[in-house]
């Protein structure tokens, strides 16, 4: 009896974690998949690492295991370099910390980590084309908001006034821990979206209906679909 | 009524004029004293100053200023979008590849002037990444990553020539030249270097040779020393591999990890007149500066938004004769001059 109701349990767990996995997630068969985000050698897309298998370190950089004390100059603390959009960036440890304030560095938090292989070079696909993001969150707002989409700043009441009605404030779910707005209030870089006849690439929440799908992030801030689509503006 | 006067006061200005001998180039920044190591220590690298855009790199002198009242128009200037790679020829010119304005930045110090390459020949340049100087030929060499060529410019930003990879290149970012006239080109998507003649001839490819891989991962620049050793970013591989002049691999330096000496994004590469190697880290926001023998020597800069010595995803990175270090911080829309004190 105790086996059965063991294996009832195990049996639930592997359905559900089955089931639980969208199509095209990046740790889906123990990371043979072809996310393109998958830049491992078990990933099944041509751009990919020949022997290298674990698939997170590309965007999640592990810690280094060996102090290197640099020559130059007396000892230094070999502790790690700030690389707090590679990792964890909703531990509150992290995020809740001066460096990661109103007042850090552009871009920041998820983005950061995107932008750092989409440069034209590593990656191509998304290009810087605007003006600075003023992060104050006063009212010295100087960007204009009205070109399209940009990221990494915080949607606070400041904002949502200076944006007027025609722009909704989404729910916290859309934004990071530091209430931003980043490149994932859009994407999901886990998971591959687009695919067959699925157009949207990355699509947070996606499911079956793209057209659906887009339209209830564009609706999440904008009250009417806007006309222009597929812009990115840093 | 402008014009008029403007004629009479530069036929009266023409007559009675000497001969103003050209101005200095302002490389350093007084009101900054930066230095690492921190002191008390020697100091091995010093900021000397930033270029956040065209106000920084023109003078306008009072007959610009005249011209401009004169004619009612000034030209129109670029700031810094999304710059990658730079070139520079030690004497105050710049050249900076900058995919947001989809042209080269040309900036002339000691001129006060900037002026852009917006086109090869009849080809809009579309993602300008890569820039490599040769002065003794006099010659500027573009790459761009979407249109997969390399386009050769005399140093007045004329066009003379596309160049390719007898397969094609896939997609062509870093570039160095070395004293023979040799060019380097990276591809990021063929993980290969390619390397030519000054005629255009392929001279060699070359790859990777440490196991497992044997072959790079995505590089994205490189730079060559006095002695013709190549040094590639092999970004996706997390390290820097060294090779012979001949194109014989000698070892890495980096791997990768989050501490110094490691590498996360590792991307602009440049090396001073000692030799030591300097690699800048867009996760890390910093540049480390090692040996030949790959010894970490020193990390400077961190990230941050707009004080000397932070940076925002740092890109490309040049070393002049004059042992001044050319930094893109790309997100900071800048570049960061430093000089190495040997």
């Amino acid at each position: 009896m105790k086996r059965f109701f063991f294996s009832i349990i195990i049996c639930t767990t592997l359905l559900w974690n089955e089931t639980s996995h969208a199509v095209g997630e990046l740790g889906e068969n123990n990371g043979f998949n072809n996310n393109p985000h998958n830049l491992s050698s078990r990933s099944g897309n041509t751009k990919k690492a020949v022997t290298e298998t674990q698939i997170c370190i590309f965007c999640h950089i592990p810690h280094g295991a060996v102090a290197n004390a640099p020559l130059w100059g007396r000892p230094d603390p070999t502790g790690s370099f700030d690389i707090r959009a590679g990792l964890g960036i909703s531990d509150p440890g992290i995020v809740n910390t001066t460096l990661y304030s109103t007042a850090a560095d552009y871009p920041n938090g998820a983005s950061k980590l995107c932008l750092s292989c989409h440069d034209g070079v590593t990656a191509m696909g998304i290009l810087a084309n605007g003006d600075e993001l003023d992060m104050s969150g006063g009212n010295a707002l100087q960007i204009d908001l009205a070109i399209s989409h940009p990221i990494s700043f915080v949607y606070n009441s400041n904002v949502k006034t200076h944006l007027g009605s025609s722009y909704l404030w989404p729910t916290t779910a859309y934004l990071d821990n530091n209430s931003r707005v980043q490149c994932t209030i859009c994407h999901q870089p886990h998971q591959d979206t687009k695919s067959g006849t699925y157009s949207l690439p990355f699509w947070r929440g996606a499911g079956t209906n793209d057209v659906t799908e887009y339209n209830a992030i564009c609706t999440a801030c904008h009250t009417a679909t806007p006309s222009i689509v597929n812009e990115h503006n840093f | 009524m402008r014009l008029l006067i403007g004629l009479v006061i530069t036929l009266a200005f023409t007559t009675g004029c000497t001969l103003i001998s050209a101005p200095e180039v302002q490389w350093v920044d007084s009101t900054t004293q930066l230095q690492w190591p921190a002191p008390p220590d020697k100091a091995r690298i010093i900021f000397l100053r930033d270029f956040k855009g065209p106000g920084d790199f023109e003078k306008t002198s009072s007959s610009q200023k005249f011209l401009t009242w004169l004619t009612g128009e000034r030209d129109k200037k670029l700031p810094f979008i999304a710059p990658y790679g730079i070139a520079a020829d030690g004497l105050g010119r710049i050249w900076v590849a900058d995919m947001g304005i989809r042209g080269v930045h040309q900036v002339d110090l000691a001129k006060g002037k900037v002026s852009y390459i917006f086109s090869a020949g009849n080809t809009p340049l579309t993602t300008p990444a890569g820039v490599a100087v040769d002065v003794d030929r006099q010659r500027l060499y573009v790459s761009d990553t979407t249109l997969a060529k390399v386009f050769l410019f005399d140093l007045e930003g004329r066009f003379l020539k596309e160049w390719d990879a007898p397969d094609n290149f896939g997609r062509p970012a870093g570039l160095a030249v070395d004293k023979f006239g040799q060019l380097y080109v990276v591809d990021a998507i063929k993980n290969r270097l390619s390397v030519f003649s000054p005629d255009g001839e392929l001279l060699r490819t070359i790859t990777s040779a440490i196991l497992p891989e044997l072959t790079f991962s995505t590089p994205s620049n490189v730079a060559v020393n006095a002695q013709g050793q190549i040094f590639v970013v092999d970004s996706m591989n997390f390290r820097v591999e060294f090779f012979s002049a001949r194109g014989e691999s000698l070892g890495t330096i980096g791997s990768i990890g989050d501490g110094p000496g490691y590498f996360a994004r590792p991307r602009g590469i440049a090396i001073d007149g000692d030799g030591h190697i300097y690699v800048a880290d867009a996760t890390f926001d910093n540049v480390q500066v090692f040996d030949n023998n790959g010894k970490l020597l020193l990390h400077f800069g961190q990230p941050g938004k707009k004080q000397p010595g932070e940076f925002s995803l740092p890109a490309g990175m040049t070393i002049d004769q004059h042992n001044r270090l050319y930094v893109v911080d790309s997100f900071n829309q800048r570049l960061q001059v430093f000089e190495y004190l040997p």
